[in-house]
């Protein structure tokens, strides 16, 4: 059976279910990052296509678990959508069942027809028609310009717009060997929250790269697993995902605004850190070397960071509300307000929590309770994001 | 025009409201990006949380407007009447205001990220937790000076800013982030400079009589022939800091730490040093006339042809230090 036929029986299986509506509910929240209560538009969504776009946001059924739950675990309802999650992960198991058949895309014999090649012209339009192909090609183009330009990028018309043979001719030039290469794509997914999404996206990323560096013939060769043993002097590692955000220029020239505090919902470093596969990532860095952290809390940077990124005055509302979880909004509550500086209030909310984890997890449960949920969804964004070279 | 007719119409696709009045509406949260308000009447109106970004309110009359938390990024103000205004985290990034007033407005935590405040009037004004970074206060050719009289700017943000020959007489810059600030020729008499971070700043002929500095950072800054006269620099840090020809009479630099600082020339009669930390200092020729060193560190100091001879030097430590008749202390047998 076709996939798109499948995922039309799926979908009118769904569609039958007595939460139809909720199902809806959380693959549009799991799709587009924004939850839906309007009856009317979600019932006129192509719940089919919904289901495609969430199964090609997904690559393995483990990932729809991660992306559904994570909603869920947001909700007020928990109890219900939690059963409403499970029906879906049950459905889509058929799905994934067919898929792991096909999922080959780069078996390993059709890679030997690229090796090794001097003129890497032919091959490097081959593999980026590949990696085109990828249903994760939104990411891999992320993580390629990352390693070209040192620099995050989250605009999908700029990540979709740049030539990808040319992107792969300078990161095979730049990169010397498929060590030098590994090494570079390591330091950028240890930097990402997403760890273990990139962790693999690199993976295919350098089966397919191996192409290009004549003495990488076995392709397991070329997998993050492997701990380059000699390598040569440390690549200059991109700043980090979360400092990149907040420290890139005030004038975002192309970069919306919108898309930007998007994608930073869309990938919270809520709890990521149980997602992390220690295999994977922690053993093929030689030297533990961390993230630029700065040592000593700097309360002017952290709040320079947040205003840049969130109003203040609703960041300060925030986090009264954390520290003090009465915040009605009464005049004595406003009055505090005032006499308490964004400054003090961040640094209170530092000291309060000692694992980022925690804090994170309250600015959620917060937010959830105050008006505005996706302005102070971008607000509790910024916090983190501020703040969090400052956790070890 | 009311509310409702204002937003009715901006829906509808109008953007000039030019002299139009709404004064005492109430605009909460209304969406009014990049309207046409030049001149118009908005005083008293209630702008919270208002989405007023790229918004004309040039001469606009705004006085006591509640613009709390409203977004005025790359808005244009100048010359508009904020008096007395409502401007608590609010977000005025790349906002104009030269020439606004902004007499006794409340500006705390606002973000004002690169503005323009050229000749704006904040006499009075609480710029409390305000960020400034980026924003442009320079005194240009007398039209254009910021007035800062008696403004409250406790733990603002002014990083890397231009403040080169403000006014700031008896201004409350307690707590605030100065580091690298260019401050030359300012008026700064009398001001609240407690626990401010001046790491490298610039105040070459900065006048700081009279002004609180304890414990203020001022590692590695620039104080040549700066007026400190009767300055309270209690355990302040000036290490490394450049104070050649700085008047320093009657100062207090009690526990200051003043290692490799240079204060060659400078004038520190009557000023308390005790248990300053002056080691590998240089004091070349500095005055010293009644100055009290009780318990100071001269370890490794310079003092040569400095003036000594009427000042406190009880329990001093002078191991490797140049006396100023150029030699070597030769301490007593241990």
């Amino acid at each position: 059976m076709s996939i798109s036929l499948l995922i039309d029986e799926i979908a009118s299986t769904l569609d039958q279910h007595k939460n139809a509506l909720r199902i809806r509910k959380l693959l549009f929240c799991a799709c587009h990052q924004r939850w839906e209560g309007d009856r009317k538009v979600l019932e006129q969504l192509d719940l089919a296509r919904l289901l495609q776009e969430f199964y090609s946001n997904n690559l393995t059924l483990d990932q729809c678990t991660e992306s559904l739950f994570h909603i869920v675990n947001h909700l007020n309802r928990q109890g219900e959508y939690t059963k409403v999650a499970n029906f879906i992960i049950a459905e889509l198991e058929k799905l994934y069942e067919i898929i792991a058949e096909s999922t080959e895309f780069f078996p390993p014999l059709e890679v030997t027809e690229f090796t090794p090649i001097n003129s890497y012209q032919i091959s490097l339009s081959k593999i980026a028609a590949q990696l085109d192909q990828h249903p994760e090609v939104l990411r891999l183009r992320k993580l390629i310009y990352c390693a070209c330009y040192n620099k995050w990028e989250n605009n999908p018309h700029v990540l979709m717009g740049f030539n990808l043979t040319e992107e792969l001719l300078t990161l095979r030039e730049q990169n010397q060997s498929l060590d030098d290469l590994s090494l570079t794509l390591q330091v950028i997914v240890k930097s990402l929250n997403r760890k273990a999404t990139y962790a693999k996206i690199s993976n295919v990323l350098l089966s397919q790269m191996g192409l290009l560096y004549p003495q990488s013939t076995q392709e397991e060769k070329t997998v993050l697993r492997v701990a380059p043993q000699s390598l040569p002097s440390p690549v200059k590692p991109p700043p980090a995902y979360e400092i990149e955000e907040v420290t890139s220029p005030l004038n975002h020239g192309s970069v919306s605004y919108d898309s930007l505090a998007l994608d930073l919902w869309a990938e919270p470093p809520l709890e990521e850190t149980g997602l992390i596969e220690p295999s994977a990532i922690q053993d093929s860095i030689p030297t533990p070397a961390p993230p630029p952290k700065s040592a000593t809390y700097d309360p002017f940077k952290v709040r320079l960071e947040v205003m840049k990124y969130a109003n203040p005055l609703r960041a300060k509302i925030l986090v009264y509300s954390v520290l003090h979880p009465t915040f009605d909004g009464s005049s004595a509550d406003w009055s505090n307000l005032r006499s308490q500086t964004l400054n003090y209030l961040l640094f209170e909310l530092y000291n309060q929590y000692s694992e980022y984890s925690e804090l994170a997890n309250q600015l959620y449960t917060t937010l959830s309770h105050l008006d505005y949920p996706e302005e102070n969804a971008q607000v509790a964004e910024a916090i983190l994001q501020a703040i969090k070279p400052y956790y070890s | 025009m009311n509310a409702q007719e204002l937003i009715a119409r901006y829906e509808a696709g109008q953007t000039q409201f030019t002299g139009v009045s709404v004064s005492g509406a109430n605009l909460f949260n209304a969406d009014l990006i990049g309207i046409d308000l030049r001149q118009a009447d908005l005083h008293g109106t209630i702008l919270v949380f208002a989405y007023l970004s790229r918004a004309k309110l040039n001469k606009s009359n705004l006085q006591g407007a509640k613009l709390s938390g409203a977004n005025l990024n790359q808005a244009s103000l100048t010359g508009a009447n904020l008096h007395s205004a409502d401007l608590h985290g609010a977000t005025l990034q790349e906002a104009d205001l030269r020439s606004a007033d902004l007499t006794l407005a409340t500006l705390l935590d606002a973000n004002l990220i690169n503005a323009d405040l050229r000749g704006a009037k904040l006499s009075g004004a609480n710029l409390t937790g305000a960020c400034l970074r980026g924003a442009n206060l320079r005194e240009e050719k007398r039209i254009y000076t910021a007035q800062l009289v008696g403004t409250i700017l406790c733990q603002v943000d002014l990083q890397g800013s231009d403040l080169k020959g403000a006014e700031l007489p008896k201004v409350n810059l307690s707590g605030a982030n100065l580091r690298e600030v260019n401050l030359r020729d300012a008026n700064l008499t009398g001001a609240d400079l407690t626990g401010a971070d001046l790491t490298g700043a610039y105040l070459t002929d900065a006048n700081l009589t009279g002004a609180k500095l304890a414990g203020a950072i001022l590692t590695q800054a620039k104080l040549e022939r700066v007026w400190l006269m009767d300055a309270d620099l209690a355990e302040v840090s000036l290490e490394g800091a450049l104070l050649p020809d700085a008047r320093l009479s009657k100062a207090n630099l009690t526990r200051a730490n003043l290692a490799k600082a240079r204060l060659n020339r400078a004038d520190l009669s009557r000023a308390t040093l005790k248990n300053a930390n002056l080691e590998e200092a240089s004091l070349i020729e500095a005055y010293c006339a009644r100055t009290d060193f009780t318990g100071a560190n001269f370890r490794q100091a310079n003092l040569v042809r400095a003036e000594l001879s009427s000042a406190v030097l009880t329990w001093v430590e002078w191991q490797g230090a140049t006396m100023p008749d150029g030699s070597d202390y030769v301490g007593s047998a241990e």
